[in-house]
């Protein structure tokens, strides 16, 4: 019997749950199983009485005008048919984005890490860095580079989904809408952490240099810390942007109601490239010009840019309901 | 085995006259249209549950729950005045179709 629920289920699964569609489905559910049992009693074996009943249940489409679903009926198929995503699939795909954030921000993080050592251990103003940090240095981009990749290579996965209209059970939808809810203030408040502290570690080496004007090891102390507290709050935005992307993805919500599809995530998409790109333009700065006394303003420019541009599209972007264009 | 397409027109008619003498539920309509087929015609549930609807939208059947033999709640339903007439007059246009073919049918030689 439950072969012939599940394919019952099956048919219907991707119609709109109207009491019209709901009785259709408990009409001909009704049918298949008084047919499944008269076919048992009569002897036939589980497996055939299952395939005669799929032969005899017919065609959804002979009743797409009766049930109202004729639009539905004749969107499944075209490319832009709505997906159907179960709750493991969607559960999967949550995990998949959030390893996917902590790797980008991660990344990002080593990234301005590496950077922090190159400045704290040069010798003196304008004096190239030491060797081996210089190794560090690259072996941090190398792991940052690394993991950009694997986060993006994981998350393609996942193309197939995009510029789609995503449908999950009612009730599981309704939980994500609840969990983006509670997680709300979180979400604005590891934002504003994040802006905040950005500009604030701009003014930590402009504070320490007015405060020991000529002190060298405190002027790369002073860089180093900027350097490493742009990078947690840098990791903390694009781990925010990316996390709440998900769940905007699943809720069909903000930038993800399917008018806005294009432009969503964009922090965490961003972060990668933008981060290698500021580690070349400081690079080439640095050895080009050689210009090591200076060259780390880069950093916090590019720290304030992208706080910038983080907030810019997590606040601009419209964030109003969405029911799917239905 | 007769096609589906040429039965089409003719489905209600089918399925009212499954409902003549006593009201009935899906299956047992099913079964009696599979009986009185013998083998020639098969109507699918989708083709049975559309027609049963839309009978029941335009007036000509009502339905009901009421509980078969063995106990089992089933939606029943009963042929209406208004069902008996459309049965008759669709009977009449079956019997003119029928003539009017006739008259192009031709005994093979």
């Amino acid at each position: 019997m439950d072969a012939i629920t599940t394919y019952v289920d099956h048919i219907f699964r991707s119609l709109p749950p109207t009491a019209e569609v709901a009785r259709a489905r408990s009409e001909l559910l009704q049918m298949s199983e008084d047919r499944y049992r008269e076919l048992l009693a009569e002897g036939v074996s589980e497996h055939e009485a299952v395939g005669r009943v799929i032969t005899q249940f017919g065609n959804l489409d002979e009743l797409a005008d009766d049930l109202g679903i004729r639009s539905e009926l004749d969107r499944a198929g075209r490319p832009d048919a709505p997906i159907d995503l179960s709750h493991g699939e969607a559960e999967r795909y949550l995990a998949v984005r959030r390893r996917g954030a902590w790797l980008v921000s991660g990344g990002v993080l080593v990234i301005l890490l590496g950077i922090a050592q190159l400045v704290l251990f040069s010798d003196g103003a304008g004096s190239d860095p030491h060797p081996l940090s210089l190794v560090a240095f690259f072996v941090a981009i190398a792991g940052a580079v690394a993991g950009f990749i694997v986060a993006g290579a994981s998350m393609s996965r996942y193309d197939r989904l995009k510029d789609k209209e995503l449908r999950l059970e009612p009730q599981v939808a309704a939980a994500y809408r609840e969990q983006r809810e509670r997680e709300q203030t979180s979400f604005v408040v590891k934002i504003a952490a994040g802006v905040a502290v950005i500009i604030l570690s701009v003014a930590i080496p402009a504070t320490l240099d007015t405060m020991y004007p000529d002190s060298e090891p405190v002027t790369n102390l002073a860089v180093a810390a900027m350097l490493v507290a742009i990078g947690l709050a840098v990791a903390l935005l694009i781990e925010a942007g990316l996390r709440r992307g998900a769940l905007d993805r699943l809720t069909a919500e903000g930038d993800y109601a399917p008018e806005k599809r294009a432009s969503n995530s964009l922090t965490g998409r961003i972060a990668g490239p933008y981060w290698i790109v500021a580690a070349a333009v400081f690079l080439a700065w640095s050895f080009i010009g050689n210009a090591w006394d200076r060259s780390w303003l880069v950093w916090p420019v590019a720290g304030v840019l992208f706080a910038a541009v983080a907030v810019g599209i997590e606040s601009f972007t419209p964030k109003e309901r969405s029911d799917g264009g239905r | 085995m007769i096609s589906a397409d040429f039965i089409r027109g003719y489905v209600d008619l089918l399925v009212l006259e499954s409902l003549l003498d006593q009201p009935s539920y899906g299956y047992a309509i099913s079964k009696r249209i599979e009986e009185l087929s013998r083998g020639q015609y098969e109507m699918k549930e989708t083709t049975l549950y559309s027609a049963v609807r839309r009978l029941e939208k335009t007036g000509a059947v009502t339905s009901f729950q009421g509980t078969h033999s063995q106990g089992r709640a089933r939606t029943y339903y009963r042929l209406t005045e208004f069902g008996r007439r459309f049965y008759d007059e669709k009977c009449e246009e079956w019997r003119q179709t029928v003539a009017l073919v006739g008259r192009f049918v031709r005994d093979p030689h």
